[in-house]
């Protein structure tokens, strides 16, 4: 009967499956699972994590640093700066080549500079890192004089960023608007192919000879290969390392991932990201949070290292401030302030007025519930926004937990309709802080907590331009103790780079934003 | 037949025109601002957002806005996306045929299947096998992908190891597991239309006659009583093929598969307008085709059908 037959060929096609091998992967080629793909390879127009994955393979920077920041030769072999930090020289190295074969010499920095200071993307990177570029020039010894508008302390750690990279100038020519999808660099890796939504591979760059001193690998990556996958899903990801399709993936769902970490099937490879941690800034101009025993009896009803155990299983860290500790600059006073204390929370809430008269859970005052607006994004927020909800509901607030996407929170926050929103930002230096806590940026930037401080906007904006380390670092602790005092954040845990590899996966290291270098990793058998 | 198409035609052409016209409004009226997507909610400050949102020439009306999308788009250029700055056909053509893989896989599973399914439980109708498979089905239809698509890598790429959880798109195996769990709900679906088709089929005066005349029951039922039971799925099969369509959404994200549904999530959350209108776009102009192509198809297996 054709339902037996049917029947029949079902089971032949299952076992001719079964037959086929599963994938292996042979041991000098690395495939890693990220959650996002990048848009543009082209080092000019970079902005996205996923493109800073590919962007420090494919291509050197001038300096390099390290896990701590310290300065190290990169493309150039030395520099001088003049005393206001407005002018640096940049002596190369002689004898990089990039993939196309043309030599890497000031001329192609200058090249680079100048485009991405001509296209002034508001969406790069390298544009805000360049602010205040006045022209570059290649001096009779081969050396380039590049010059600013105002002092750039921290221009040559900025150069070090994967999003300084510098392309070939022929290649960026002969690509033109397809250079971003088709990258020269001179880096590690060369660019093999980019198959949309699916996959980019790179291979071993064998002429590579101008690793960083700190490496322990200085020649040519161990790697043949290096495939990047994007999957978005991570459950998928996670499957896809249990059935050996990738050697490494990117936040792997902590809660499906641990008891696998315990049994041995992977291993976890993690690194605190210095920036701001993932916190909730908090509306001063709107009530019931425009009052200040309000805000900090909020902080102070939130367990942080309770929820990094229930919402990530303890595959982040708990943080207190808004710099987390591996960021230069970081307070650890600003950061001893609160702790959880749910009776501390709950005097703060009395002797605002807010008490609960009706017996519903609720406090209120004047007829009014302690109701606040919590917009969230799931994609970044699904894992602890209930939890986080839940702590304040028991602290007495009415929380109104409504979700949206990433535009249109900001719509929502712009118009000042929020009491609290999500924010947070992976950065080496601590000058992210003045993008969202200095009144400058209420209108029409991401100040969420619209909370003016002349003392607050001026410590944030001397940082930027002061030169000494020690007056700097003294800056911010200042603002994030004026911040902190002032409960405008809620601090929840640290952007840990969390990364589950195959046990195989040897000589991981991270740089000094948390991305790992990949010409030290190698696979055993 | 002739005028036939060119009234199809010429109605589809109105039925676009609506939908460009929706798409357009629809991706405008939702809240949230393509600067802000493109940015990152960090990198907004006020001086960028205006900077690139006249880059983008979102400070033109609306009226204007629509008169560009639609002059560039009858000399056949969709724009180009605000997030990725390349051409939207370009970004559409690389998706497509994995789509179309993975919807034709999809149907054919689903036809195969169905067909088996529903004339078996039509044939036993009643009995505990029509009982077995109907509850089946229900299973079936009533199952969300997300989850079957979990089941299934659970069972066959982390359990038996036997096919991918999420192979690249150069590996043919890739599509085994997405197309089976866009095809078992869509068997669900053809299942219960073959059954309730052939059921009424077989009961007509015409197939007792046959009977009576003697006939082997296999002859009756490929002979005479399938190809009427055929009519009527025939435009479901173009019906449902818009449903797969739209089930590739949750399908290809899930496996990590390249594909429409996948671009389409990406467009959405980055308000990447040019790439949202494309896409409906694209997607209007297939469905309108294989329905069509349906319509044309029922009227050639069944004379009582005049395309007039």
């Amino acid at each position: 009967m054709l339902v037996n037959r049917l029947l029949s060929l079902a089971l032949a096609l299952l076992v001719l499956l079964a037959l086929v091998p599963a994938a292996s992967a042979q041991n000098d080629q690395l495939t890693i699972g990220l959650s996002t793909e990048p848009v543009s390879l082209d080092s000019a127009k970079g902005l996205y994590i996923a493109e800073q994955w590919l962007l420090m393979n494919l291509y050197d920077t001038l300096t390099r640093t390290d896990q701590t920041n310290a300065l190290y030769q990169g493309l150039a072999e030395s520099w001088t700066t003049n005393d206001e930090r407005t002018e640096f020289t940049f002596v190369m190295r002689p004898d990089a080549v990039f993939h196309d074969g043309s030599p890497v010499n000031a001329e192609a920095v200058q090249a680079f500079f100048d485009r991405v200071a001509a296209a002034a993307d508001p969406a790069a990177t390298a544009t805000s890192i360049l602010a205040g570029y006045l022209g570059s020039t290649v001096n009779d010894d081969g050396s380039l004089t590049v010059s600013f508008d105002a002092p750039k302390p921290t221009f040559l750690s900025d150069v070090s960023r994967a999003w300084m990279g510098i392309p070939s100038p022929t290649a960026v020519e002969i690509q033109g608007d397809a250079f971003g999808q088709n990258p020269v660099g001179s880096g590690p890796f060369r660019f093999v192919e980019w198959v949309p939504q699916d996959h980019i591979t790179l291979e071993r760059n064998p002429d590579y000879a101008w690793g960083p001193e700190f490496a322990t690998n200085p020649g040519a990556p161990l790697l043949a290969q290096v495939t990047f996958r994007f999957l978005p899903e991570a459950a998928t990801r996670l499957t896809a390392l249990q059935a050996g399709e990738v050697q490494a993936v990117e936040d792997p769902p902590g809660l499906a991932t641990r008891p696998l970490l315990d049994a041995g099937a992977f291993t976890l490879a993690t690194f605190p990201a210095p920036g701001m941690p993932s916190h909730m800034m908090i509306n001063t101009a709107k009530a019931p949070t425009d009052d200040v025993r309000v805000r900090q009896a909020m902080i102070y009803a939130v367990n942080q290292e309770e929820l990094v155990q229930v919402a990530f299983a303890g595959l982040a860290s708990a943080t207190h401030s808004v710099l987390s500790p591996s960021t230069f600059g970081f307070s650890q006073a600003a950061a001893d302030l609160y702790r959880f204390d749910p009776e501390r929370a709950a005097a703060l809430l009395d002797e605002a007025g807010w008490v609960d008269s009706d017996g519903d859970g609720i406090r209120d005052r004047d007829g009014v519930n302690l109701s606040i607006a919590y917009p969230a994004i799931p994609a970044y927020e699904e894992a602890f926004m209930e939890l986080l909800a839940a702590y304040l509901t028991q602290a007495g607030f009415e929380v109104n937990l409504t979700t949206m996407d990433d535009a249109g929170i900001f719509a929502f926050a712009s118009e000042g309709n929020h009491n609290i929103v999500n924010m947070g930002w992976t950065s080496r230096d601590p000058s992210v802080l003045s993008y969202v806590y200095n009144s400058a940026n209420i209108d029409g930037g991401s100040a969420f907590t619209r909370f003016v401080d002349a003392n607050l906007d001026a410590a944030l904006n001397d940082a930027v331009v002061a030169v000494d380390d020690a007056e700097r670092a003294a800056l911010y602790e200042t603002a994030q103790m004026i911040i902190m005092e002032n409960a405008l954040a809620i601090p929840l845990y640290n952007y840990d780079r969390v990364m589950a590899l195959d046990p195989r996966v040897q000589g991981w290291t991270y740089d000094a934003e948390g991305y790992p270098l990949l010409y030290e990793v190698s696979l055993a058998d | 037949m002739l005028a036939y198409l060119r009234r199809r035609v010429a109605l589809s052409f109105l039925v676009l025109v609506g939908v460009t016209l929706i798409t357009f409004m629809i991706v405008r009226l939702v809240p949230g601002d393509p600067v802000v997507a493109v940015l990152g909610r960090q990198a907004v400050s006020a001086e960028n957002a205006a900077a690139l949102r006249e880059q983008l020439g979102l400070n033109d009306s609306l009226p204007e806005q629509y008169t560009s999308f639609v002059g560039n788009l009858l000399r056949g250029d969709l724009g180009r996306s605000i997030r990725t700055e390349r051409p939207v056909w370009d970004m559409i053509s690389e998706q497509l045929p994995s789509t179309i893989a993975l919807t034709v896989s999809a149907m054919a599973i689903a036809l195969v299947a169905g067909f088996a399914i529903g004339t078996l439980a039509a044939l036993r109708r009643d009995s505990w096998v029509d009982r077995l498979l109907m509850f089946s089905i229900m299973a079936g239809v009533s199952m969300p992908s997300f989850w079957l698509g979990m089941l299934l890598i659970m069972l066959l790429s982390v359990g038996l190891n036997w096919v991918p959880a999420a192979a690249p798109a150069s590996d043919p195996r890739s599509l085994i597991l997405p197309a089976l769990t866009l095809g078992i709900a869509e068997t669900a679906v053809l299942a219960r239309i073959i059954r309730a088709s052939l059921l009424e089929v077989l009961s007509q005066p015409y197939l007792t006659v046959a009977h009576a005349k003697g006939l082997r029951g296999r002859y009756i039922l490929f002979r005479h009583a399938m190809p009427n039971a055929l009519i009527p799925i025939i435009s479901i099969v173009g019906l449902q093929f818009g449903l797969l369509l739209s089930g590739s959404v949750v399908v290809e994200s899930l496996f990590a598969r390249p594909g429409l549904g996948r671009l389409t999530v990406t467009a959405v959350n980055n308000r990447d307008f040019p790439v949202i209108q494309g896409i409906v776009l694209v997607v209007a102009v297939i469905y309108l085709t294989v329905n069509t192509l349906t319509d044309i198809a029922s009227a050639l297996v069944n004379p009582r059908v005049r395309l007039s």
